[in-house]
């Protein structure tokens, strides 16, 4: 087309046809080639994961499952529900606090820039504690021997929307933690948990999130459980939860004990969702019904 | 339910409180933070759930026979006491007890359908599809093998991995919240009211 747009006025007709046929056959195939990235985001078109042994055929999100006002309410960063936390997150990290006198900012400078692809691979195995690091945990790392200051309770506000807001950098970006090295034997623990029954009830995580996405449990419509949007902004909620706060609400309606947020169990198990759901998109925070 | 007692108020018996010594205040700090502490962190978590008063040593025993379809029965009645369909319904549409509809619709019990409701929700609220509908449950199974599945669906459907809890069980349960351990989710004479309640789910008769 270049070579069309600086070559002077063509000969004859022929020349005429054969550069229309290409200019043509140009079009054709700017329009029907796969996009890349051709397996989907999860929210429209599925994933299809590239494992054989995966045990989802297809990876939605949980935006594939929600309602349509919970999907405009996310699309937009304005509607969004938790944009207030996204704001508080925001001013905190520019906020000087502790005893060096630091801000976030002072070492990570523009989040934007610093925090782009944080969520995209935690948790993740961090040697001096032997075990998984979440974001959350990390933040509290960060505080303690950094800025100095006191950890956030990891439900506080403050905490939350600190996730949130360092989530959100990542938006859009496919999850993709490391299960390999150190980090698989927590993999594996995180698998085990997701897959024994417990409770009173008797039921794991796959019963209802593998076996019966798009299914109904009274009025709650089952998503593949995974956890991609969180912290998440649920209507029913009006506000946002972490994911250990749903991990322990799961567990009391299998009349299951339920764990403090940063457990153990939790944070494995939260590796393991991480690596079932290898490729949506972060969507901190989500909206959903 | 069983109170907590904080295990510090009994330590103060001990005379722990009124040592002098330094090594021995460690020690009182020590375990205080251990029997203390750490536990009142793990019973932080509310029980949501009333569990009935029915503990393992009060489940009725049953016997399991062979089912005329299913490879697992209960012929005999878990309690000798008359049994009620319509209590049967209370313990099937309530969140508390079977919560049955939870995973089961059950046409019979939905409104006629109106403008304003087209699917006839009626008062007992959305019902889910988990499991297979229950209309017509009672000429798809005898009702030994009715009172089967709801005791225990496990024997009843040995290889389906079924998510459907045991109603009338306690073993080999993992992790359960300890207002509901060794608890049983329904008692006999709720599981008899609800046998006797899913037997009037008959289809209607040919012709």
């Amino acid at each position: 087309m270049m070579a069309l747009a600086t070559k002077p006025v063509l000969e004859n007709k022929a020349s005429w046809a054969v550069a229309a046929l290409a200019f043509g056959g140009v079009i054709l195939c700017i329009s029907f080639q796969p996009s890349f990235g051709a397996e989907g985001d999860g929210r429209t078109t599925p994933i299809v994961p590239k494992l054989a042994d995966h045990p989802l055929k297809r990876i939605w999100s949980g935006f594939h499952y929600a309602s349509e006002v919970a999907q405009q309410s996310q699309s937009n960063r304005d509607q969004n529900p938790a944009k207030a936390w996204y704001e508080t997150g925001a001013q905190n990290w520019a906020r000087i606090e502790g005893k060096a006198g630091k801000s976030c900012a002072a070492c990570h400078g523009d989040a934007a820039k610093s925090m782009k692809g944080a969520a995209t691979r935690f948790p993740a195995y961090f040697k001096p504690w032997k075990k998984l690091m979440n974001i959350e945990q990390r933040i509290n790392e960060c505080r303690t021997k950094f800025l100095r200051a006191s950890p956030w309770k990891i439900e506080s506000r403050d905490m939350l929307a600190m996730s949130i807001f360092v989530r959100a950098q990542s938006s859009g970006m496919p999850v993709r933690v490391r299960t390999y090295g150190p980090a698989l034997s927590f993999l594996e623990a995180g698998k085990d948990y997701y897959y024994r029954r417990r409770g009173q009830l008797d039921m794991s995580c796959a019963h209802c999130h593998e076996r019966f996405p798009g299914r109904n449990f009274r009025d709650l419509r089952l998503s593949q459980g995974q956890s991609n949007g969180f912290p998440s902004y649920r209507l029913r909620w009006k506000e946002p939860w972490s994911l250990h706060r749903r991990f322990a609400a799961c567990n009391r309606l299998t009349r299951a004990q339920s764990l403090a947020p940063g457990a153990d169990d939790y944070v494995n198990l939260e590796l393991y969702l991480a690596a079932r759901g290898r490729g949506l998109r972060v969507e901190s925070p989500s909206v959903r019904d | 339910m069983s109170q907590i007692v904080p295990h510090g108020k009994q330590l103060s018996r001990f005379g722990l409180c009124s040592s002098h010594t330094g090594k021995r205040r460690w020690a009182f700090a020590a375990v205080f933070a251990l029997t203390v502490l750490l536990p009142s962190m793990a019973f932080a978590q509310s029980a949501t759930h009333q569990c009935n008063q029915t503990g393992t040593d009060t489940i009725a025993e049953y016997a399991v026979t062979k089912g005329q379809t299913l490879p697992a029965a209960i012929e005999r009645r878990l309690t000798s006491r008359a049994s009620n369909a319509r209590r049967g319904l209370n313990w099937t549409v309530d969140p508390e007890f079977g919560n049955c509809i939870a995973c089961h619709k059950i046409g019979a019990i939905l409104q006629t359908p109106s403008n304003d409701n087209p699917e006839g929700i009626g008062k007992f609220g959305r019902q889910g599809d988990l499991g297979p509908a229950l209309d017509g449950v009672a000429d798809r199974y005898a009702e030994a093998e009715l009172r089967m599945i709801i005791v225990d669906p496990k024997q009843a459907f040995p290889k389906a991995d079924t998510i459907m809890p045991a109603y009338y069980s306690v073993s080999e349960r993992h992790n359960v919240i300890e207002d509901c351990r060794n608890r049983v989710v329904l008692t006999a004479e709720q599981i008899e009211d609800i046998v006797a309640f899913l037997k009037t789910l008959k289809s209607k008769p040919e012709g």
